[in-house]
């Protein structure tokens, strides 16, 4: 999403909504991956019962890309294919972080706990800073969409009454 | 009558009628008594079917539309059909913004006693029973209906399945089938239940710092939207005659339904962009 062109203003908004709703998925699939995890579930079949409750992804190219071609491939593979296409591209390296883990065999748990972590944290710094902006975008808004017309409707009849009465 | 009233009153006729028999009230009406179908407390049925509010906003909505059709031209019913189906869809939408925001809370609270039953042995069916809300609510209504088809035999998968469809709210669905899942895999319940509470609370929390934005902002919007009409209005009561002269200029109509539209725009992007989701 990071590389969709955002000239305007609507799709600017419209993508931060959709990554905010990515991200709160991506926030749920981790804590059950994590789970799955450590009680000592394989990642690939802990990645493949996750999906079960997580469908509702928004962005379908992650579902997409972890199911098809699931038997020729392999979760590796597909890892290494959300490292590349991700569409957040800040989230990346938690795909780079469990490629390089699976493939040498290293704890995923820590892992996958701090990537739960910095998600949340941004979660929490996006809310501060929506929370901080949005009152100034709205008066803005207001101006901009509220102000007009009263300046119309009072003035417009004022303007053509005088226009019509002075003979102009 | 003119032919172009006539031809106005007739589509409002027309839009009416599929309006008031696919109208989300209606629907939204339908789906809370199918809900409590199997109830074994009426009363309650008719509290949650007041608390969606839908029907008396379809009532004076319907009331509303009659008057203008009998005393007004086509036009003005089909202002007055506008300003009802609006305003049944945002009621619709705040009621069940309302139910949803209610059932996380009840499920919330039930969530912080599960751990402790889970500890000493007490299986997460048993615990359902033992910790299902004493208060009327929705949740238990919900839950309670959850346990009795589990009590006359229907497999669990197959209840929380069923009882996914009925809540409103989707992270306490999605978590009741989690729970149910770690149960038949036999994975341990008390750490799925933490991180569950921990997504939940960090939810109640965004969804009451974005109520008391939306609330603090509502006031602001509804007098910034009102304040044209009302000087529009103060003009008219202070110089009528101006008013007349430029009911009479052809443009009127046009930059009052321009400035409605302008509005209506404003409000629409003023919506979505308090929406954090």
């Amino acid at each position: 999403m990071d590389s969709l062109p955002s000239n305007s203003i609507l799709l600017k908004w419209r993508i931060q909504k959709e990554e905010r709703c990515l991200r709160r998925e991506l926030i749920l699939f981790f804590d059950l991956l994590e789970l799955y995890i450590s009680v000592g579930y394989d990642l690939a079949f802990a990645w493949q019962e996750t999906l079960v409750h997580c469908k509702s992804v928004r962005h379908l190219d992650f579902n997409q890309t972890v199911t098809e071609n699931w038997e020729d491939h392999g979760l590796l593979h597909h890892l290494k294919r959300l490292e590349q296409t991700f569409p957040i591209e800040r989230y990346r390296f938690g795909f780079t972080g469990l490629v390089q883990l699976y493939s040498r065999g290293g704890a995923l748990t820590p892992f996958i706990q701090s990537f739960s972590r910095f998600l949340r944290q941004e979660l929490e710094r996006d809310l501060s800073g929506y929370l901080r902006d949005c009152p100034t975008r709205a008066n803005v808004l207001m101006i901009l969409f509220f102000l007009p017309p009263a300046l119309a409707l009072l003035l417009i009849p004022l303007i053509q009454a005088f226009q019509h009465f002075s003979g102009f | 009558m003119s032919f172009i009233h006539i031809v106005f009153g007739s589509l409002t006729l027309i839009l009416a009628f599929f309006l008031i028999v696919f109208s989300p009230a209606v629907l939204r009406i339908f789906w809370a008594k199918n809900l409590l179908k199997h109830r074994t407390q009426p009363g309650m049925a008719q509290s949650v079917v007041k608390k969606e509010r839908v029907g008396f906003w379809g009532w004076c909505g319907a009331f509303c539309l009659v008057q203008g059709l009998l005393w007004n031209s086509g036009f003005w019913s089909l202002a007055l059909l506008l300003v009802w189906v609006l305003g049944t869809r945002i009621s619709a939408q705040l009621a069940l913004h309302r139910l949803q925001n209610a059932i996380l809370r009840e499920f919330l609270s039930f969530l912080y006693a599960l751990p402790g039953l889970l500890e000493v042995g007490i299986s997460f069916t048993q615990a359902l029973e033992i910790l299902r809300p004493q208060k009327e609510g929705t949740l238990q209504t919900l839950l309670d209906w959850g346990i009795h088809h589990f009590k006359r035999g229907a497999p669990l998968n197959a209840t929380f399945v069923r009882l996914k469809a009925k809540i409103p709210e989707p992270l306490v669905s999605r978590s009741l089938q989690i729970f149910e899942m770690a149960q038949r895999k036999g994975i341990a319940l008390q750490p799925l239940v933490r991180n569950s509470i921990e997504s939940l609370e960090a939810e109640v929390q965004v969804r009451e710092k974005l109520a008391q934005l939306r609330k603090s902002l509502l006031f602001q919007v509804a007098l910034a939207f009102c304040t044209p009409w009302i000087l529009g209005a103060a003009t008219a009561w202070f110089q009528p005659e101006l008013v007349e002269f430029w009911k009479s200029q052809k443009q009127s109509a046009l930059v009052v339904w321009g400035a409605f539209l302008w509005e209506g725009m404003g409000l629409w992007i003023l919506y979505h962009q308090t929406r954090f989701y």
